[in-house]
């Protein structure tokens, strides 16, 4: 017994060798062989933006020589390796118009399927704060350009900062999917399984696809993204994908890095797709699932960037935020009402067919109509860079001299109109252009018509919504507080009317200087260093808070101006699980409206004074703006009514703003 | 050529049976706590800095779950710290020993590490509950059959190494890698591929050796590979870290006293990989024994 005890304690080791590693690798092998029997497939996505640096268009040819180039001859070297490049129509034409050999080159990767092209708009716009005809005429100019080109446009959609657009399919006919990244989703507490999500919204059915950003298992395939970031990082610059080079300088060490990866992984039998490729198998394959919950517009990085909020609200750099998007609004409400006039002068043959051809909205032998050109200015004082992450001078600039040259532009074709013989025969001398109704008035009688009915309380107010407004501001300008004027007002239309509270705040920022929405006076950074506001250093970090039950909200996402939705904020989430940081919700109103259902009234903010997104909470919502650097203007309307009523109060008011002559 | 080999046993020594049970499950109870610290804080990091939900599982709507497992194996550590802080008193209680039996299965799951040294301690356990004296428990002398058979096990326990670089390689190769570079660049990535042969082929010929061993041993040979795997063990993994941290010497930019810290990433290896030690220990004990008792 004894003999046998000892024998027992010596082979303990072996024993427990045998069972450490039959344990060990009965774990580990299965995956090796789970890896092994799933095909390994990639998919990439390089996104170019030519307008990186907004305004200094020196960085253009950086861009595409020190860049583009690159990852194109390294495809082209490589017939096998699909990819996907995604960027704005305007690299496209400038790489056509000057770089014809690079030009074929995309081409003929792109007619043979090796290239996919996701070329989706003009420019690297942002559309969450807009209403929807801007971003269809930037998508419908952007496809006949294409195909002008002979290049096939992918059938996906994926826009500039991966922003998701939940309305996307009102605008976009010809494409059937949007990209989604798994984070989007995850960020508003909703975790699909399968890559492909049908999407039915607003009466238009499409799909959102998954992207993940780490490699997972999904539709039998082990799938991974080979890189899913800007193009320009991939090449140039130094260390990472984090920060690029001043000049955008090649980087050889990093090209030949990218190209060893995509050698080793085709030695491991990697598939490279591009990223339409996948999706075809998905749903050819039927990885679809329904779309169970509706995503609020969002960046890419919902949560590092608060879903948008570095875009429409922070305002690190030199933009206000609030202020530019609103003067882009203005801008876009201008050309709508130009288009309007010009359309109806043509119609009533005020114009003739050349005046048409010169002033409209139409590229006629490799000429951009007028009216064209003021759109495509707008187009690209919306990209993104004018008031993200923290927008340099020029960038602020290039949004305000874009804006600024679009107004000129629609002033000139207005005037060329006005000039003609039969304008007035046919209009008259004062004439009402009215969008929402596709009208052109004449008559004072039928004009839309403001009436202040006087003065009142912020009390008042309050007390009338059972609600609690409170603006505040950083403690620094304590010597400056927030003015607020309270009106009753009136709007009369022809065959409606709509009483309602306006509220007029006035900020301090830390320039003593307010820009408009048409001004174009260029302000050296040394002259507006001599414009401070007395006594304060800071920036100055504003809010106008609306307390009340906000548990449910109805408002229009962007592009869907004309329809609103209702959401409840406990689906989302706020503090999940006692969690420091807040989970946001915006909502980014592109027609202004944020309706509460409860009390039955609407918020609705005046987006061509001060465009910012609200910040959605149970027990209020918030229009915050950081970082204020020019004095600025807010308007907000306390709007009664059922939610049709104030959608139509809305969208005269904002999506579809009548000029009157 | 070689003696045949026989099963000749002659006590060596005594030892502590019971320190020797504490000192096994010690090892697998250190990494419970740590995995389940870890795991914990990266829960929290997901929900207060990240933010992300971009890895699943690893999800906001899954951190409490996660939390919940985390502490799940902290709960499990600190059964193991209390049952062994008590072990020395009740050695002696069936209802204890076998109480003891339960946790040292729990431990198995924790591969490799947990499954090696919990088995041991099950074994301890054993030879506690038989012995005349507990505390007293004869250590017998290797004898030629067991230098064949350890250098055999060793070899398979740690044929997990290149599977888990194996994986390592792949799962860098698929990531966005890029996006790090030049920390996770080709040539860092091959290294894993070269490691995860080159120990392959290690641990083979070790297995083959202890084969051969096991009927042929030359005590010369013997020593020689004792010698080189008691060293290898203990390196085996620090080797692979700081072949990274080389690989990066440069982006890294250490200065004062990160230049000698920065030579002994090594050392990290070395901890967190007590298989390795074991193994190594064991070595340099069968090389001492190999002059005296060994035929």
């Amino acid at each position: 017994m004894e003999q046998l005890r000892q024998k027992s304690k010596k082979n303990s080791i072996f024993l427990a060798g045998i069972v450490a590693t039959i344990a060990t690798l009965g774990i580990l092998i299965p995956g090796i062989v789970l890896w092994v029997n799933h095909p390994m497939i990639s998919t990439s996505y390089y996104h170019y933006n030519l307008q990186y640096r907004a305004g200094q268009e020196q960085t253009y040819p950086e861009i595409v020589e020190n860049s583009l180039q690159h990852i194109i001859y390294m495809y082209g070297n490589h017939s096998t390796w699909n990819y996907t490049i995604e960027c704005q129509f305007m690299l496209i034409e400038y790489v056509h118009d000057n770089y014809p050999t690079l030009f074929d080159e995309i081409q003929a990767q792109n007619s043979r399927g090796q290239l996919e092209l996701i070329v989706v708009q003009f420019s690297s716009a942002f559309h969450v704060p807009y209403p929807v005809k801007n971003f269809r005429e930037s998508v419908n100019y952007t496809s006949i350009r294409m195909e002008e080109y002979g290049l096939r446009q992918s059938i996906l959609i994926l826009l500039q900062e991966g922003q998701w657009l939940p309305a996307f399919g009102q605008a976009v006919p010809n494409h059937v999917a949007a990209i989604l990244s798994i984070e989007q989703c995850g960020y508003f507490n909703y975790y699909p399984k399968q890559p492909v999500l049908e999407w039915n919204f607003g009466g238009v059915k499409k799909h959102a696809f998954m992207i993940p950003w780490f490699p997972r298992f999904e539709a039998g395939v082990y799938h991974h993204q080979i890189y899913t970031q800007d193009g320009e990082k991939i090449n140039t610059g130094g260390y990472g994908s984090f920060d690029v080079a001043v000049d955008f300088d090649f980087n050889p060490l990093k090209q030949a890095n990218l190209e060893k990866r995509h050698i080793e992984l085709e030695e491991n039998g990697n598939l490279f797709m591009t990223l339409e490729d996948f999706y075809n198998y998905c749903v050819e394959n039927e990885y679809v699932e329904s779309m169970e919950k509706y995503i609020p517009e969002t960046e890419w990085v919902a949560a590092q960037y608060q879903t948008f909020w570095t875009w429409m609200g922070q305002g690190s750099g030199w933009t206000d935020d609030g202020h530019l998007l609103a003067r882009i609004y203005n801008a876009m409400t201008i050309t709508q009402a130009t288009e309007l006039l010009l359309n109806k002068s043509y119609t009533h043959a005020v114009i003739n067919d050349t005046n048409f051809a010169e002033w409209g909205q139409y590229r006629i032998g490799g000429q951009d109509g007028k009216l064209l050109q003021a759109k495509k200015l707008v187009w690209e004082a919306q990209v993104t860079d004018t008031t993200g992450i923290s927008p340099r001078y020029f960038e602020f600039w290039y949004g305000m001299n874009k804006t600024s040259d679009a107004l000129h532009i629609c002033s000139e074709i207005i005037e060329n109109i006005r000039f003609k013989p039969t304008f007035n025969t046919v209009f008259g001398n004062n004439l009402q252009i009215n969008p929402y109704t596709l009208s052109i008035e004449n008559q004072t009688s039928s004009f839309l018509n403001v009436t202040d009915l006087g003065v009142l309380s912020i009390c008042e107010i309050e007390g009338l919504f059972d609600l609690a407004i409170l603006s505040t501001q950083s403690d620094e300008y304590a010597l400056y507080p927030a003015a607020l004027e309270v009106s009753r007002m009136n709007l009369k239309a022809n065959d409606w009317s709509q009483e309602y509270f306006q509220l007029n705040f006035k900020f301090r920022g830390k320039y003593n200087v307010e820009y408009n929405n048409t001004g174009d006076n260029y302000i050296s950074e040394e002259e507006l260093n001599s414009m401070n506001t007395m006594g304060v250093i800071s920036k100055n970090d504003i809010s106008i808070h609306f307390f009340g039950n906000w548990s449910t909200v109805s408002y229009s996402p962007a592009l869907l101006e004309n329809e609103s939705i209702n959401l409840v904020r406990d689906h989302y989430y706020s503090f999940p699980y006692e969690s420091k940081a807040e989970w946001w919700i915006l909502l980014s109103a592109c027609n202004g409206m944020v309706y509460n259902p409860q009390g039955g009234f609407g918020i609705v903010k005046n987006n061509t004074v001060r465009h910012l997104a609200a910040n959605w909470r149970s027990t209020h919502i918030e229009f915050a703006e950081t970082e204020i650097k020019y004095n600025s203007t807010h308007q907000y309307f306390i709007v009664p009514g059922t939610v049709q009523e104030v959608l139509r109060f809305a969208n005269q008011i904002n999506s579809y703003r009548w000029i009157t002559l | 050529m070689t003696d045949i080999p026989h099963q000749t046993i002659i006590p060596q020594h005594t030892e502590n049976g019971v320190s020797l049970a504490i000192r096994h499950l010690v090892v697998p109870a250190c990494f419970e706590l740590l995995f389940g610290v870890v795991l914990y804080f990266f829960a929290y990091l997901i929900l207060n800095k990240l933010q992300i939900d971009a890895l699943p599982p690893f999800t906001i709507s899954n951190v409490p779950i996660i939390q919940g497992i985390a502490i799940g194996f902290m709960v499990v550590s600190s059964f193991h710290f209390i049952y062994l802080s008590l072990l020395n008193r009740f050695y002696k209680n069936k209802s204890f020993l076998f109480i003891g039996y339960i946790l040292g299965c729990i431990a198995v799951p924790f591969i490799p590490t947990g499954a090696f040294f919990g088995i041991l301690f099950i074994t301890d356990l054993n030879t506690i509950r038989v012995a005349k004296d507990p505390k007293a428990v004869e250590i017998l002398a290797y004898n030629k059959n067991e230098v064949g058979i350890e250098i055999k096990t060793n070899a398979l326990v740690m044929l997990h190494l290149p599977v888990v670089l194996y994986y390592l390689y792949l799962y860098l190769l698929t990531i966005q890698s890029d996006i790090l570079y030049p920390n996770f660049r080709m040539g860092v990535i091959l290294s894993l591929k070269i490691f995860m042969y080159a120990y392959f082929v290690i641990y083979t010929l070790q297995f083959v050796a202890g084969i051969i061993f096991r009927f042929y041993g030359e005590k010369l040979w013997e020593q020689i590979v004792l010698i080189v795997f008691s060293i290898f063990n203990l390196l085996a993994v620090g080797i692979v870290i700081q072949t990274y941290v080389w690989l990066n010497w440069a982006t890294l930019e250490f200065s004062g006293i990160m230049l000698v810290v920065g030579n002994l990433f090594w050392v990290i290896g070395i901890v967190i990989n007590p298989i390795g030690i074991f193994f190594s220990r064991h070595f340099i004990k069968l090389l001492r024994q190999m002059g005296s008792n060994l035929n």
